[in-house]
């Protein structure tokens, strides 16, 4: 019985860190301790900073600590959290309003009020304090301002009481509900002091972020070994059941192995572990759906890659399912425009392997074989190489000369910037909440650099429609029109889709509650329904 | 004396400024951009640019190479080697943090291989030709030639999985962190980087032993019927052990490189992971500041071997 020995921390042990506890920790001193030790896939960058750049393994650890308006359930649906229910907008489409739970409190006792809710959603607004997404407010009443460093909040940010939260739009904007909901809310009480152009290197997200109101506390970060959680009391929720949780950054091969000791009891794995997880006792999979996918966009600057007859030809000859089974062990599923859920038509061009198809497309527009495209990608990852080089032989089969070019991180982001590549594969990116994410991939106005618009297409009739849809506030009207997007992007092939991966979880069965989610950054989002039953 | 060793401090140091300029251009050579790399592609949206710029503008990105050197050299003489891109935490704190875990996983790993390699090279060099000989040969060329990741992968199967005798990654458990705990976690790393460098020292120790047991000082110890074990002793083995300064002091920035691999593989927190993100990341500053310890390393190391070498050999002369 080593994982027992190994699992159980020592229950003797004094709890030295009752940051905030105000009395509501309860006596654990008869009952057993319970912890659960996580796999984390890389070291933190620890900056814990909601404004910061996304960072997925960081992410995780804000999941725990912070709690948001709303969240994002494993069907991508959104849901309220902080908020009582999802915001009322109003009929004109300018006012969003969300009303908070009452009587929450920090987990240092300080009481929650929707002014915390301005405050934080201001410092996203506000390029000096770091933040990424400010261009997410734009349609926000005074965010412009504060953008463009005229203004040092948003007026349009309001609380009219304390448990309300106001947004007012300059015109309507429903997208802003499911791209910013999900922003995690941070402590005016322990902020309001620090400068705001310092707030990215401030302590509090560098190295102690110890006051939240997620389901855990942060206590501590020991460098590149682990970060300890202990249960916030003081949680919207009631307290939840699992006392502590490590999370400890160790390599896959290392994590897998601890699975099968015991020494881990939750683990992100790949398809090529699965095998080897199966194998073990007493140990459960999940798995979800994630909420981007793979792809490579192709540069429509260049002249020969601008027939949208080559795109589905590629398509066509590209046998995606193969490529799913061969390098995921069947754990993706094919992808035919980036839309997902709701706002995918289910009427789509499959774009089935048909190679005499293909042949077809490419003798009608006269395709020179003699031409030589180029796809660079970042090597490394197993299923992106796989499709890298099925791509390679399927293209080169019905008479599209492909060449591979593994490039380093740094030389892609050149190429880009020079707009010097034919086509690149990557992945990445979250359709599956908000349908609007689309429209920073696929729109005239996104090229690169502006946004992520990588292939350079553009349609005015899809930006179109994208726009109406974000203006609408009818929920069924708006996914009509989101509908009528995904069909001109379906046609048009603005790159090539490839799949969107699960992600697979492997875990205890002593874990009792734990819902997979298809968000790596999330697996804890119902934690507080989780126990842990050795 | 004296005077060599103020020579010798005064030449590294101009060294050492060199190699800081150098590491400095190289690293601002490569391509790419450090700041756009923050963000992928796939998640760019409307205000990514205003940040990248903003950002770029914060870290000095956008001035002359030269003047991002000069700014940054006149901090680093007075210690703030300045703050990682990403985490925007200074960069020798992050580097002290790492410094102890590391020097501790090295100090412990040379002296496992001093201690494998001084008896065994002794042995095969007084028995040399018999199957003690070939035995330590082989043992040698074994670990030089299998990697160590790939060892420290094997021993983590059995001794952690198979045998669950030693914890299979990172220097402490959760909340323990006793030195019991520390050295159950260091067992593993040390023993196999120690292994590795054992290999080529062990060779070393016969190769320089075997020499001085066939020099003339040696016959004639033993033609005034002097022991042989006194022999080897007290006259050969001395003598041998003067090259092995070197060879040792040479081999701890190779160490290094061997330490940077296996920290990665059985997770321990030193310096090496943080170099290797700092790589990927293109984190310039934490790049810079991690090549700068290392060649602090290399130098210090080589003129501590010229100065024991002057010191334990009284043919080097110097003035």
């Amino acid at each position: 019985m080593v994982l027992a020995l190994a699992a159980c921390s020592d229950p003797t042990q004094d709890d030295t860190s009752e940051s905030g506890g105000e009395g509501a920790t309860g006596d654990s001193g008869g009952s057993e301790d319970t912890t659960l030790n996580a796999y984390l896939y890389q070291p933190p960058a620890s900056n814990w900073s909601p404004m910061a750049p996304a960072s997925g393994p960081d992410q995780v650890v804000m999941n725990l600590i912070y709690d948001s308006l709303l969240g994002v359930d494993p069907d991508y649906k959104l849901y309220p959290r902080l908020a009582t229910d999802l915001p009322e907008i109003s009929e004109d489409g300018l006012t969003i309003t969300y009303h908070l739970k009452e009587g929450l409190t920090w987990s240092d006792g300080e009481p929650f009020t929707a002014e915390d809710v301005v405050f934080t959603y201001n410092l996203m607004a506000d390029p000096d304090t770091g933040s990424t997404a400010t261009g997410r407010f734009s349609d926000v009443v005074g965010a412009p301002e504060v953008a463009a460093g005229t203004a040092d909040t948003v007026s349009g940010f309001t609380a009219p009481d304390e448990t309300t939260f106001q947004i007012q739009l300059t015109k309507p904007n429903v997208g802003l509900v499911g791209l910013t909901g999900n922003i995690m809310i941070v402590p005016q009480h322990v902020l309001a002091d620090v400068p705001v152009d310092e707030m990215d290197t401030t302590e509090f997200f560098t190295q102690s972020p110890n006051v939240g109101m997620g389901p855990y506390v942060f206590q501590e970060y020991a460098t590149d070994q682990y970060i300890h959680l202990v249960k916030n009391p003081s949680f919207r929720d009631g307290e939840p059941e699992i006392d502590e949780i490590y999370l400890r950054p160790v390599t896959s091969d290392v994590a897998t192995a601890q699975l099968g000791t015991g020494e881990m009891d939750l683990v992100q794995i790949s398809p090529a572990d699965l095998e080897t997880v199966e194998a073990m006792d007493g140990i459960e999979i999940g798995t979800g759906p994630g909420a981007g996918y793979i792809r490579t966009s192709v540069n429509e600057k260049k002249p020969y890659l601008q027939d949208v007859r080559l795109r589905q030809a590629m398509l066509y000859a590209v046998d995606r399912q193969q490529l799913i089974d061969q390098a995921l062990g069947g754990y993706a599923q094919p992808v035919n425009a980036s839309f997902m859920n709701d706002a995918l038509p289910d009427d789509l061009e499959t774009y089935d392997y048909d190679p005499d198809r293909a042949r077809e497309l490419l003798a009608e527009m006269n395709w020179d074989p003699n031409q030589v495209i180029t796809l660079s990608w970042i090597p490394g990852q197993r299923d992106r190489d796989t499709a890298a080089t099925i791509l390679e032989s399927q293209l080169n089969e019905v008479g599209i000369k492909l060449q591979l070019n593994q490039v380093q991180p740094g030389q892609l982001t050149d190429m880009m910037n020079e707009q010097s590549y034919d086509m690149t594969l990557y992945g990445g990116g979250n359709y599956a909440t908000e349908p609007f994410a689309v429209f920073g991939i696929n729109a005239c106005s996104t090229h690169f650099p502006a946004g992520g618009n990588l292939s350079y297409w553009c349609n005015e009739e899809f930006d179109q429609l994208m726009l109406e849809a974000n203006a609408t506030v009818d929920e069924a009207a708006r996914y009509d029109l989101y509908q009528q997007a995904a069909r001109i992007e379906n046609a048009e092939v603005p790159m090539i889709y490839l799949y969107n991966p699960d992600t697979i979880w492997a875990y205890t069965e002593a874990i009792e509650g734990f819902v997979p989610n298809g968000d790596f950054t999330n697996p804890f989002w119902n934690v507080q329904e989780w126990s842990l039953n050795r | 004396m004296t005077a060599f060793v103020v020579r010798r401090i005064l030449v590294n140091i101009v060294v050492f400024i060199l190699i800081g300029i150098g590491v400095f251009l190289l690293v601002r050579a490569a391509p790419g951009d450090p700041v756009r790399m923050m963000i992928p592609p796939a998640d760019l949206q409307e205000g990514s640019e205003a940040f990248i710029e903003s950002r770029r503008a914060e870290l000095g990105l956008d001035d002359p190479v030269l003047v991002q050197y000069g700014r940054w050299f006149l901090d680093a003489v007075t210690g703030d080697l300045g703050s990682s891109f990403i985490s925007r935490a200074p960069v020798s704190e992050l580097l002290i943090e790492r410094l102890g875990p590391t020097v501790l996983l090295m100090s412990t790993a040379l002296a496992i291989s001093l201690l494998i390699a001084i008896p065994l090279g002794i042995v095969a060099a007084v028995r040399r030709n018999t199957g003690v000989d070939y035995a330590a040969a082989a043992l040698s060329l074994g670990v030089i030639s299998v990697p160590s990741f790939f060892l420290g992968i094997v021993a983590i199967y059995i001794f952690s999985l198979q045998l669950g005798w030693l914890p299979s990654a990172g220097m402490s458990s959760p909340g323990d962190g006793t030195g019991g705990d520390i050295l159950r976690h260091l067992i593993m790393p040390a023993a196999i980087l120690g292994l590795a460098s054992a290999g080529p020292l062990t060779r070393y120790v016969r190769g320089s032993l075997i020499d001085e047991l066939s020099a003339d000082y040696v016959r004639t110890a033993e033609a005034k019927g002097a022991a042989p074990g006194r022999v080897v002793a007290r006259h050969a083995l001395r003598n041998s052990l003067i090259p092995l300064i070197t060879i040792v002091m040479i081999n701890i920035p190779q160490m290094l490189a061997g330490a940077v691999v296996l920290e990665q593989v059985f997770a321990w927190p030193g310096m090496g992971q943080l170099a290797v993100r700092a790589v990927s990341q293109q984190d310039y500053p934490v790049i810079v500041g991690f090549a700068l310890y290392v060649a602090a390393l290399v130098l210090i190391c080589n003129l501590l071997a010229d100065i024991a070498y002057a010191v334990v050999d009284p043919r080097v002369k110097v003035t």
